[in-house]
């Protein structure tokens, strides 16, 4: 199978590419280097095939894979006295941690995925355009 | 850019081997620029590299026949050679010259290699007859992400090395844009014209800009500067000219360009081999995405066969200028990607970079679950001779089972770097004066002067002079090991909290941090500056009052070795100096404080015959500042030699106070005078020389170079006379001479004395100990009563004058003041086995008769009076003391002064004109002297004894301009109140027409007393309790708000054995024990705080709990691997390999 076929089954519907990324997430956040997530975002993107798309798709993949994470943590160690210790520590109380453990991947994942989308337009505006039909439409007989 | 000839057939080996040789020539380029900033500034090293490029091409011109270079002609050659003056010759080498302070010659060239991209796309976005496609822009966006690579993975954010990496990007950016401006120019000069003229413009332009930015420029024509600046202008410049323009007629600018890739290869391995650089596995992924990109960019031709090659072939695919729009979108996206990822990489300001502290898999979040010990973990390490088993008790001490004493202390590191990792690191850093590594240049003074006085350097001193097989070089070694292991088998993500927000990682320990943190130890018990503060009020008071208010003898009835008054030789110093030494010295405080004895401590010990147990009973409480973590780590340590507890010292192995089965002990600070400064007198011709003895002598003289986190290195040089470091040179030159860091013998002495079993072996293991000096208090059981013992013993090293206390500054260069040797060790006070059948110290004078000048800042004996009061009261009342009695005994709060001082009170006749002044005069009159919380005689006592000793003294200090000097100690005024009622300091200088006696001063006072009380508690007197305005703060060694406790409401004051100074107290009673010898199970303690140093932890303060209700936990002390049923938290075996 050609890989651009492997690109247009992953494309639809758009849950494949989410999951793509979503799956993408977990596994470079399991490499602790945090900064990855922005190809799994990108990829995300990539699949949308559309900008705007590939923005809502990557915050779609990326932003439930890094609750996850913490989620599972929480399931093991009192996360949320950390969440309460890092807002006085700084000076803001806990909300502000929250804010911005959720800001990180809906901002990477946002414009990530944009950039993912843009460049499938790219992709996409070289290829040919279809050819127009010779064939006569079917006619009713 | 329309490619060369031969292009279309690829480059012949001959013109191959000459893009190599440039590569080579480009590439070595790199490292001379280092090897070139060693002796040149960077500005003026690139102006001279173009002062004699412009002169060689010149030259050669002129060799040729050819004259001068043609000049440019017309308004289009001017403005292009000017244009490539500023961008590719200014800009451009500033730049690079100046970042590459700062970063490694790979790092420079692999960025350096950005540059064909860069100039590739913009030649193309720039220029009408150019295109930017697809491949241009993943080319660019490639080479931009190996940029964020280097950048956003780089140990230290965004700090000089990232800023210098940003400025060689910046020098890039200009290079690019110059060439493309160049080009629009469309200027028409030969090429070698063209780079003769711009290279003498540009010359002109950077001695210009180093004349303003560098002053001029540091020029050193070394062997090593000469060799780098001839190899940049002449083998560099020249010859890479020439041969570059060869290829570029033969092989075209495309190719061409991969000469950066080369270069950047020959710069990383010039720098390995010859400037001890390192290569990280992110430099070499930035030079893998900067050379894909650079290949994207360059090679269309290849990128569309690759197209090709994996999508299907497209004879009919769509041609033509990319979608600009979209393109625009594409790069704003990316460039707004990669910006946020940079900020969340990069720290701002105080925050840590977010992204690493929010990271779900590895951020701050594994704070929590370090925050409890495994209930049973095994662990194989290294290093060790066998098993080690750690088992921890309910309040999480950990008591260390061991075969070996190698064993033992490497387990003791292990638990220390579990449970206080950064407390280690930070104090460490501290007593290094490498505290601006982690913490930027807001502790550079500190960092200095802690350089000055070189604790590393002399604890390095100590440890070298033993033999690897010593004691404690070994002790020390096995520590490390042990602290080393707990290091290294975490990941970055599982450090303490402190490590993660200050975005740094530990590095090894060694027994040189040991060594240096017990040197912290010593300099913040003993060193002190109060001979600064005793010369600024000689100079300020009159004649003879220092004598008479701060007396060498303590007024409480000692007879002085020394007469009182014999100052002997002293002068005062410079008041610059002066205040510069105390202003260093303050600024020390917050990090000092752990180690500052802020009221001292108490230690006493009772015979077996006038024990209720029928066996000596010990008890000791040291004060110390409040930290959390505590400064004190409660520990068990059973193998080899040892099996002994008691309270340990973070980053030291051993435990400083406590008991083993057969002795206990215990110390107080002695607060010896082993301090003193002198004055040198300075070459004028020559700063590196002195005058002592009749000539001028050379200073010891050795650069220190301090790391600045986000800023330039700072280089300080320290000078040091034969009586020390010179700790100022601001007014005058004053060198501070002190007893010094003993502390690689201290530790042996600690080593010796946890094994004794005897008096006369602990006796002999003092013999090691020189400092701080400490007032040891030791019991021993022996199994009877006539084979007990019961001893006190000031133990240091103190040193003998001649011709002088040393309490003031002294003139160094006569030599008359030098200390001539030290006071011999059979000297010391020493009490042994007394009639009375107790001893006690609380820091008060050790003995004025027997033994030489000892000091004079002892403590003005409140404690002192309070606990023999009570020992022998209740000796009198019930025969013998009790555990009970004890631990009642450190929870005092009668104030010894307010006893003294009261009756005046009341005799003073004060007329109230208001109820609430009789109401509070009733209170105070009647009050029972106990600093308790509910007491408010406590608070009026407090409020008027402050504005007493206010009132009697302010005035002449405010007119002496020396208002932040500490005033006379409260025995001083005591005297004064009870023997010299018309001294002349009742009298106010500041109604020089009235005369104050003793009784107007005290109902002075006592109205002001009665009138602040009354403004900020109320009305009524009655409820102005003690409890309202006094409390007890322990801070977080951090700083942070959120990671201290308090305040509370608290007892004591500043005189009471259960001491809480100020209305906001943060030292008090460090530690708690008594020890019941022959039964050491039975023994208790308590601090303020807990075994761990993680916030998260029950562990962090619940021993806090306990102490502030002055109560105390009993201990388990087994003999055997097991803990009391019901005590046992976690369980640790650590495995040989």
């Amino acid at each position: 199978m050609r890989a651009r076929e492997i690109l247009e089954q992953l494309r639809e519907p758009w849950w494949r590419g989410v999951l793509v990324g979503f799956v993408l997430t977990l596994a470079f956040l399991a490499t602790t280097v945090w900064q990855l997530i922005v190809i799994a975002a990108a990829v995300t993107g990539f699949l949308a095939g559309r900008g705007r798309s590939g923005a809502i798709r990557g915050i779609q993949a990326v932003g439930p894979a890094w609750f996850l994470w913490l989620l599972v943590l929480s399931a093991l160690t009192p996360v949320e006295e950390v969440v309460v210790l890092l807002g006085s520590i700084l000076g803001a109380g806990w909300g502000l941690v929250v804010f911005l453990f959720a800001l990180i991947p809906i901002v990477l994942g946002l414009f990530c995925g944009m950039a993912g989308g843009y460049l499938a337009e790219l992709v996409a505006e070289r290829r040919p355009k279809p050819a127009a039909s010779t064939e006569p439409a079917p006619s009713a007989r | 850019m329309p490619e060369g000839p031969g292009t279309a057939r690829g480059v012949r080996a001959p013109d191959l081997g000459l893009l190599v040789l440039l590569g080579i020539l480009w590439g070595t380029a790199f490292v001379f620029i280092t090897t070139g900033l060693k002796s040149f500034s960077p500005l003026i090293l690139v102006a001279l590299r173009f002062d004699i490029s412009a002169a060689v091409m010149f030259g050669i011109a002129a060799l040729r026949g050819r004259g001068v270079p043609a000049r440019p002609r017309g308004r289009k050659q001017w403005a292009a050679v000017a244009i490539a003056a500023v961008f590719n010759v200014t800009g451009y080498h500033a730049l690079l010259f100046w970042g590459q302070q700062h970063t490694s010659a790979g790092i420079a060239a692999i960025i350096v290699g950005m540059n064909p991209v860069l100039t590739t796309v913009f030649s193309r976005a720039f220029l009408k007859d150019e295109r930017v496609g697809a491949g241009g822009v993943l080319g660019l966006s490639l080479g931009m992400a190996g940029i964020v690579l280097l950048e956003a993975f780089s140990p230290g954010g965004l700090d000089i090395h990232g800023i210098s990496e940003l400025l060689i990007a910046g020098a890039i950016l200009s290079w690019s844009f110059g060439s493309v401006l160049v080009r629009r120019s469309a200027h028409g000069m030969d090429v070698f014209s063209f780079i003769a003229w711009q290279s003498l413009a540009g010359a002109g332009i950077l001695h210009a800009t180093s004349l303003i930015v560098e002053g001029g420029g540091r020029a050193n024509f070394d062997a090593l500067g000469i060799v780098s600046l001839v190899y940049l202008a002449i083998v560099s410049s020249a010859l890479g000219f020439v041969i570059y323009f060869t290829l570029l007629s033969r092989i075209g600018p495309i190719r061409l360009n991969f000469v950066s890739q080369i270069a950047a290869v020959v710069a990383a391995t010039g720098g390995i081999l010859f400037l001890g650089e390192t290569l990280e596995v992110r430099e070499v992924g930035a030079f893998a995405l900067i050379a894909a990109g650079l290949l994207l960019v360059t090679q269309p031709r290849f990128l569309r066969s690759l197209k090709e090659t994996y999508f299907t072939r497209r004879p009919d695919a769509r041609r033509g200028p990319v979608n600009r729009s979209l393109a625009a979108k594409e790069i704003v996206s990316v460039a707004i990607a990669v910006t946020f990822v940079v900020l969340l990489s990069t720290p701002l300001g105080p925050l840590p970079p977010l992204g690493s502290l929010l990271n779900p898999n590895g951020g701050v979040w594994t704070v929590a679950g370090d925050a409890s010990y495994p209930a049973s973990k095994e662990l194989r390490l290294a290093g060790l001779d066998g098993d080690v088993t750690i088992l921890r008790d309910t309040w999480g001490i950990p008591h260390i089972f061991a075969t070996t004493n190698h064993d033992l202390f490497f387990a003791l590191g292990y638990v220390h770097a579990q449970d206080r990792l950064w407390q280690m690191d930070i104090q460490y850093r501290f007593a290094a004066g490498r505290l601006s590594e982690i913490l930027g240049s807001k502790y550079i003074d500190q960092d200095v002067f802690m350089r000055t006085v070189g604790l590393e350097r002399k604890a390095g001193i100590g440890l070298a002079a033993l033999p690897p097989t010593d004691l404690t070089v070994q002790t020390l070694t096995a520590y490390s090991a042990g602290v080393n292991a707990f290091i290294t088998r975490g990941t970055p993500q599982d450090l303490p909290l402190e490590f993660k927000l200050l975005g740094y990682t530990p590095s090894r320990w060694t027994p040189l941090r040991s060594a240096t943190a017990g040197g912290l130890l010593a300099f913040g018990l003993s060193a002190d500056f109060t001979d600064i503060e005793l010369g600024l009020l000689t100079d300020a008071l009159p004649p003879g009052a220092v004598d008479e208010l701060f007396p060498v003898a303590s007024p409480v009835p000692v007879p002085p070795i020394v007469p009182n008054g014999t100052r002997g030789g002293g002068l005062v110093i410079d008041p610059v100096a002066a205040r510069d030494i105390l202003a260093k010295a303050r600024g020390l405080e917050p990090f000092l404080s752990p180690f500052r004895v802020g009221i001292g401590s108490n230690n006493w010990v009772v015979d077996a015959a006038h024990s209720s147990t029928g066996r000596p009973l010990l008890a000791g409480d040291p004060h110390l500042p409040f930290q959390l973590p505590a400064i004190w780590y409660e520990v068990q340590l059973h193998g080899g030699d040892y099996d002994v507890y008691g309270a340990s010292l973070p980053g030291l192995p051993g435990v400083f106070i406590g008991f083993n089965r057969n002795i206990a002990w215990s110390e107080t600070n002695t607060g010896a005078d082993v301090t003193d400064f002198y004055r040198e007198t300075v070459n004028p011709a020559n700063p590196d020389q002195y005058w002592y003895r009749g000539r001028w002598g050379n200073f010891s003289v050795r650069p220190e170079r301090i790391v600045v986190r986000g800023a330039l290195d700072r280089t300080v040089t320290i000078r040091e006379s034969i009586h020390g470091p010179l700790v100022t040179q601001h007014g005058e030159s004053v060198a501070m001479q002190w007893t010094g860091n003993a502390s690689v013998s201290s530790i042996t002495a600690n080593l010796l004395w946890m094994k004794a079993s005897s008096w006369t072996e602990f006796r002999d293991a003092l013999r090691l100990w020189k400092n701080p000096a400490q007032n040891f208090v030791f019991a021993s059981w022996g199994g009877s009563v006539p084979a007990s013992t019961i001893a006190i013993r000031s133990n240091g090293l103190f040193p003998i004058r001649n011709n002088s206390l040393g309490r003031v500054p002294m003139d160094g260069s006569s030599g008359d003041y030098d200390w001539t040797g030290w006071v011999p060790f059979d000297q010391y006070p020493e009490a042994v086995n007394p009639p009375e059948g107790f001893l006690a110290s609380a820091n008060q004078i050790p003995d004025g008769d027997r033994v030489p000048y000892l000091g004079w800042q002892w403590d003005p004996g409140y404690r002192a009076r309070r606990i023999n009061r009570l020992l022998n009261a209740t000796i009198a009342a019930n025969g013998t003391v009790s555990p009970d009695d004890m631990r009642a005994f450190q929870g005092d709060t009668a104030d010894l002064a307010a006893e003294a001082f009261i009756p005046y009170v009341g005799d003073a006749a004060i007329r109230c004109g208001s109820v609430q002044c009789a109401s509070a005069l009733f209170a105070l009159l009647t009050w029972d002297r106990r600093m308790e919380p509910d007491r408010a005689g406590a608070t009026i006592w407090y409020t008027f004894i402050t504005k007493f000793r206010e009132d009697t003294f302010r005035d002449e200090w405010d007119r002496g301009n020396v208002s932040d000097l500490p005033l006379p100690y409260p025995n001083v005024l005591e005297r004064l109140v009870e023997q010299v009622p018309n001294s002349t300091w009742f009298d106010d200088v500041r109604t020089p027409a009235t005369v104050e006696r003793r009784d107007d001063i005290i109902r002075r006072a006592f109205n002001e007393t009665v009138a602040d009380l009354g403004s900020r508690l109320g009305a009524d007197p009655l409820s102005w309790t003690w409890g309202r305005i006094h409390t007890r703060l322990f801070p977080a060694l951090s700083g942070l708000e959120a990671l201290q406790r308090g305040p509370f409401v608290a007892e004591g004051d500043d005189l009471t054995l259960d001491p809480g100074a100020g209305l906001q107290a943060t030292h008090g009673p460090s530690w708690r024990m008594t020890v019941t010898l022959g039964t050491p199970e039975n023994s208790t303690t308590v601090y303020p705080g807990g075994q761990s140093g993680n916030p998260l932890s029950r562990h962090y303060a619940d021993q806090l709990d306990v102490w502030l209700q002055r109560g105390y936990k009993t201990i388990a002390y087994p003999s055997t691997s097991s803990l009391p049923p019901g005590t046992l938290e976690s369980a640790l075996i650590l495995r040989r390999i």
